[in-house]
């Protein structure tokens, strides 16, 4: 297998946008191709990402359309549809045929717009990810399913619920304060933790302020062989491992812990000959607060049933053992679902290449992504690094 | 497919919930599928399970997706047989709490209609307290 780079990253703002998913698409795409110095030309195939684009805009067969409005005619094109994961695992999906030789140049990334569906419709369609028979006819929601997963995970390990949801506080604080940096966040505000606790219930115990927002957005990344990339580029970011994996229903896995995460990550860490111990910062999926700390003991930062810990102590704040989501994360970033993925890449790339700005977290060399898609039935994580 | 979810609805309506077992290393497989997650064997049997269980886990969803009127209780319970099912809890949502972990559940069904994107309607299970 060739080693793999990526050249180039571009991001709408995210939060409410007028563009349509193509639009915001181009805008991310020439971003991307502006920061690649690559004209569309060189581009051989399109790995797009878009969940919802039947029900927000009625447009499905959207990878062909992505690829004409950047000029693009007579490629590849490929959409990619894995819940909240998508536009990781288009990526995922891109670096692998780069690296087997059947491309040198791609563009992958995602593009989504859920704000247009209104809440009621929206979380419709998000409980589309679930199992459809024996999940969704019960009326589950995504904070529903992270809902159970808390109080699940506070009576597996002893941990009282009121405690827990102390520290799910703080995370919500955290993101908010890296939020607040990142100039193309959905939330630039800081928000106490008074606010989440006397924010509305939505699927008891989480709380709005537990929840991460609808939001529009697209982000895409240029993706070469490192050969390539070292020819056109200062600081390519090596794509040193990845990891997918997959699982069934809720009541098909071995809840709290999210299985299809551990073998994800433990396959990235062996393709990148790397341990937790080595990633200098991470961009995880946070949909809920719970949902942090469980992705946290997952990528084996933290022991099982200890992750809720590393809030108080400050470890997971940029500067501490292990920066965790130092954009604001889906919770304050926002989470355009088929584009997270991306906007995570986005970042971490911006990282590495140490022009995160007033996020950046110093001396950064490793980087690592983590996306969840469904009630934990997919999760794919990347592990990025310096190519310089 | 051994058992089909037309099947699983038509038999809860009859008083039975089923799942199926594994001929090959005799696991019990809920929700149904066409080979063991186990040992790999497709020599599936359906099986009656049982109808009581005890609550794992439960929310109260209170912002819901379209369709659905909230607030009302989500809930995983467990069976005997070591499968884990989900469904709704028939008790008043105001006055969920953790005392309901553990507690133990009849299972029954109600029939929801759907919409247009669910491929017609199904069925839910209904938890009800066994006192
Ligand atoms: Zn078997």
């Amino acid at each position: 297998m060739r080693e793999v780079a990526i050249v180039g990253v571009g991001m709408t703002n995210f939060g409410k946008h007028e563009e349509t998913l193509l639009e915001m698409f181009g805008d991310a795409a020439n971003e991307a191709l502006l920061d690649a110095q690559l004209s569309p030309k060189e581009i051989e195939a399109l790995f797009i990402g878009n969940c919802l684009g039947d029900f927000a805009e009625g447009q499905a067969n959207i990878s062909p359309f992505c690829a004409s409005v950047i000029g693009l005619k007579d490629i590849p094109t490929i959409r990619v549809e894995c819940a909240c994961a998508t536009a990781t695992v288009a990526i995922r999906e891109a670096v692998l045929t780069v690296a087997n030789g059947v491309y040198d140049t791609v563009l992958a990334g995602g593009t989504e717009k859920t704000l247009v569906m209104g809440t009621p419709f929206a979380t419709r369609t998000f409980a589309m990810a679930s199992d459809s028979r024996f999940e969704g006819f019960a009326g589950i929601t995504f904070p529903g399913a992270f809902a159970l997963m808390a109080i699940l995970y506070s009576r597996e390990y002893g941990v009282p619920l009121e405690v827990l949801k102390e520290k799910m506080a703080m995370i919500a604080v955290k993101n908010h304060k890296n939020g607040a940096k990142n100039p193309k966040a959905h939330f630039r505000k800081v928000i106490t933790i008074d606010d989440v606790k006397n924010s509305i219930m939505v699927a008891d115990p989480l709380q709005l302020y537990d929840c991460c927002p609808f939001t529009d957005g697209a982000a895409a990344v240029v993706i070469t062989t490192l050969e390539k990339a070292k020819r056109i580029c200062k600081k390519p970011v090596v794509v040193a491992g990845t990891g997918l994996a997959s699982a069934g229903a809720i009541i098909d896995q071995d809840i709290p812990r999210i299985k299809a995460r551990e073998k994800a990550a433990k396959v990235a860490y062996a393709q990148a000959g790397m341990t937790p111990n080595d990633i200098d910062v991470c961009e995880l999926h946070d949909c809920f607060t719970i949902a942090e700390i469980i992705a946290t003991e997952g990528l084996g930062f933290f022991e099982h049933g200890q992750g809720w810990k590393a809030v108080d102590k400050g470890e997971t704040d940029i500067g501490g053992k292990i920066p965790i989501n130092p954009s604001g994360g889906l919770k304050a970033r926002g989470h355009p679902i088929g584009a997270t993925g991306a906007a995570q890449v986005y970042t971490i790339a911006k990282q590495l290449r140490e022009e995160a700005g007033e996020f950046q977290v110093d001396g950064a060399k490793v980087g690592m992504i983590d996306t969840l898609g469904g009630d934990f039935s997919v999760v794919c994580n990347l592990i990025l690094k310096r190519g310089w | 497919m051994e058992l089909t979810y037309k099947d699983f609805c038509n038999e809860i309506k009859k008083g039975r919930l089923l799942g199926l077992k594994c001929e090959g290393c005799g696991k019990v497989i809920f929700p149904v599928k066409s080979f063991c997650p186990d040992c790999g064997g497709n020599k599936l049997k359906k099986i009656e399970l049982s109808k009581r269980g005890k609550i794992k886990t439960y929310t109260v969803i209170r912002v819901a997706p379209e369709g659905f009127n909230p607030p009302y209780i989500v809930a995983i319970v467990e069976l005997p047989e070591d499968v884990l099912v989900m469904g709704n809890l028939d008790f008043d949502p105001e006055k969920a709490g953790l005392f309901l972990l553990g507690k133990e559940v009849e299972i029954g069904y109600k029939e929801v209609p759907g919409d247009k994107y669910s491929g017609g309607g199904g069925i839910a299970l209904l938890f009800s307290l066994v006192e």
